[in-house]
């Protein structure tokens, strides 16, 4: 039996607003799904696993991890401002090690990463361009319940696409 | 007689050239005469040069001298202190404001007004925060007035999402918990996953009696593998989502593509009565979802409609019109905060006790203020009870007693701390202050609520009483890392003064 497809959604809103999403995704069968509430679990599931997609939220709480927290703490406690999700993604993609000095897990590249939020694709632009990252979608009231599952589905037939 | 020379006596006779504010001496029709150092740096003068200006072609607007000269002669006829008016003036283009002291000059030998004599400060930096501020509060009225509308707007679409969940309830009967309040998130899994194994069951069986060959002619391929796929799922549901939230909806998405399988199929190459059974098994699966979701979502509404209400009472209070006072007796307020918070209690399955029933006493006030403090006391005391003994409800109780001066409405109850220093500091009544201990649990909560119920009693010339101490008071001393973390009982206390007592209605 062929294993499945390994995805991790790191989202704090999964079990409240969000958590329609996750019905078509386990009922389709096709994936093996993990869930990350804050960028500290999110990074625990990362080192511990390989996935073959991430999707990531901007607006992420720390979670208990000092470094994190720091982050979080000098931007006021804001998850809003604090954007901690790009900063995941530029320590993961970018290494910035003026975020997190540890070193990121090698296997994570910017065609494995989705980026779910309520920002728009103009105001993180930028960020998007200089990660490589080219699956994006809003998040927005009225949204299908199978939003999630598109985009991964979107995300992994563009990896297998590259490949 | 000339002003000069009275002038030029007051220069000799008095040094009021360095004095720190403006001070000058004008013909009756504004020629400055004389003045200190201050009023020519005011009017951009020259510093020692002759006066060759006239006060009057400062004024921004001229009827604003003829009004002033007039108030002036008038309190001088009438001995009084002269006129302090605030002035706006334009000096080489720009508004400058000035407070102006100024009494007439007479000739003391004619006692003919031969001038004026008087002080200029200028005031333009705090005149003009003044206005700022008058703009400023301009603009947070409409807001707030704005905020308001959009608020009352909410709460409507509030009424009518808990109406429409009561029909959704109705219509998803029979709840498997009966009437009852107390049921916990544990149970409600167990109830699901038994009817997720129910479901799993009847469509295992369904895949193993038909053969392959005639399933394919009802449905294509994948859309089978879906539904073997689900028996998984719906066997080990507890594993594969072990977030106990993510596990309802995945259910109710599950037992929906189910029925739609069973509907989309081509139903005569199907058995007929295996089809019906898995269609019954999703049907209730899918129905047992919906209910326990529109239960889960009527609570939550249930919780937060009184601190909505109050916000936009809070929001709206300063627009509203003045509502008149009246006698009230304190008994039917209590029993309409009681009924209020009916509906909330049931759900949080806390009881109310409410012994001394008998209150017949009168307060004279606002009735709509008095039962929304009433209402946001009772909701905080149910709110933050934790239930006590494992065989029955929680409670929470009201205890009233007069005496000659008051009546006081006391709500006690056993749960969540107020800590000593919140209490001594007034914190717990400073807008948006949410208690250090108060949000455990998820409790939601605005902090608006006591500061209102704060407001409104010293509006009636009563206070609120705030104590909070342990419960068992030996269990952890107070210099202990638990003190906080045990029961404590909490007593918030509205006073109010009795009709005929000489504080009513004292701010």
């Amino acid at each position: 039996m062929t294993s499945k497809p390994r995805v991790l959604w790191i989202e704090d809103s999964a079990r409240f607003e969000l958590r329609n999403l996750v019905g078509p995704l386990f009922f389709s069968g096709k994936y093996d799904f993990n869930l990350a509430e804050d960028v500290t679990t999110a990074v625990h599931f990362l080192r511990a696993n390989q996935y073959d997609a991430l999707i990531v939220d901007v607006r992420l709480p720390p979670g208990i991890d000092n470094t994190w927290r720091k982050l979080y703490q000098q931007t006021g406690f804001d998850k809003v401002h604090a954007q901690l999700g790009l900063k995941l993604l530029h320590w993961l993609l970018a290494r910035d090690a003026t975020i997190n000095p540890e070193p990121p897990p090698d296997w994570v590249k910017p065609h494995k990463i989705g980026v779910f939020t309520v920002e728009s694709k103009q105001e993180i632009q930028q960020h998007l361009d200089e990660l490589g990252i080219a699956v994006f979608n809003q998040k927005s009231a009225g949204l299908p319940d199978t939003v999630l599952l598109d985009l991964i589905d979107e995300l992994l037939a563009k990896a297998i696409a590259q490949r | 007689m000339d002003a000069k020379p009275i002038a030029a006596e007051l220069v000799q006779g008095f040094n009021f050239l360095d004095m720190p504010i403006g001070v000058y001496v004008v013909a009756p029709d504004g020629q400055l005469i004389a003045c200190n150092r201050l009023v020519r740096e005011m009017f951009h003068l020259s510093l020692d040069g002759p006066l060759q200006a006239n006060v009057a072609s400062f004024y921004v607007h001229p009827q604003h001298r003829e009004q002033l000269l007039a108030k002036v002669r008038d309190a001088d006829e009438r001995g009084t202190q002269p006129a302090k008016e605030i002035i706006p003036l334009r000096v080489d283009g720009k508004e400058i404001f000035v407070e102006d002291y100024c009494k007439p000059l007479r000739d003391p030998a004619t006692n003919q007004v031969i001038g004026y004599i008087g002080c200029l400060v200028d005031v333009t930096t705090e005149e003009q925060a003044a206005q700022r501020a008058v703009e400023a509060q301009h603009k947070m009225d409409v807001l707030t007035a704005d905020i308001g509308k959009v608020w009352h707007a909410s709460t409507s679409t509030f009424v009518m999402a808990r109406q429409t969940l009561d029909g959704v309830i109705d219509a998803m009967a029979p709840n498997p918990f009966g009437e009852r309040a107390d049921v916990t998130p544990e149970e409600i899994d167990d109830v699901l996953v038994k009817q997720a194994t129910r479901l799993a069951s009847v469509i295992e069986r369904f895949l193993q009696t038909t053969d392959t060959a005639q399933r394919l002619k009802a449905l294509p391929e994948a859309r089978w593998q879906l539904y073997e796929n689900s028996v998984g799922l719906l066997r080990e549901i507890r594993e594969r989502v072990p977030i106990a939230e993510l596990r309802l909806p995945t259910l109710r998405k599950t037992a929906y593509e189910a029925n739609r399988l069973c509907r989309d199929a081509r139903a005569h190459h199907l058995p007929r009565e295996l089809t019906r059974d898995v269609q019954q098994a999703a049907s209730e699966l899918e129905r047992l979802t919906i209910l326990f979701d529109a239960i889960a979502t009527q609570m939550a509404i249930v919780q937060m409609e009184l601190p909505f209400a109050t916000l936009r009472e809070y929001i709206t209070a300063e627009v509203r019109t003045q509502e008149t006072r009246e006698r009230l007796v304190v008994k039917p307020l209590i029993e309409d905060s009681i009924k209020r918070l009916g509906d909330f209690a049931r759900s949080s399955n806390v009881e109310i006790h409410w012994r001394e029933r008998d209150v017949y006493a009168e307060v004279e006030g606002n009735k709509r203020d008095i039962t929304r403090v009433l209402s946001n006391l009772l909701h905080n005391a149910i709110k933050y009870t934790w239930r006590r003994e494992r065989t029955r409800a929680s409670w929470v109780e009201i205890h009233t007693t007069v005496d000659t001066q008051n009546v006081c409405i006391q709500f006690e109850n056993w749960g969540v701390p107020i800590a000593r220093e919140e209490i001594e500091q007034g914190l717990i009544f400073q807008l948006g202050y949410r208690g250090k201990w108060s949000t455990d649990r998820g409790r939601l909560g605005t902090g608006i609520g006591l500061t209102d119920a704060d407001h409104v009693a010293r509006d009636h010339g009563g206070e609120i009483r705030v104590e909070s101490k342990p419960a068992a008071p030996a269990l952890h001393p107070q210099d202990e890392a638990h003190y906080y973390q045990q029961p404590f009982i909490t007593r918030v206390t509205l006073c109010l003064p009795l009709v005929g007592n000489p504080q009513r209605g004292k701010p």
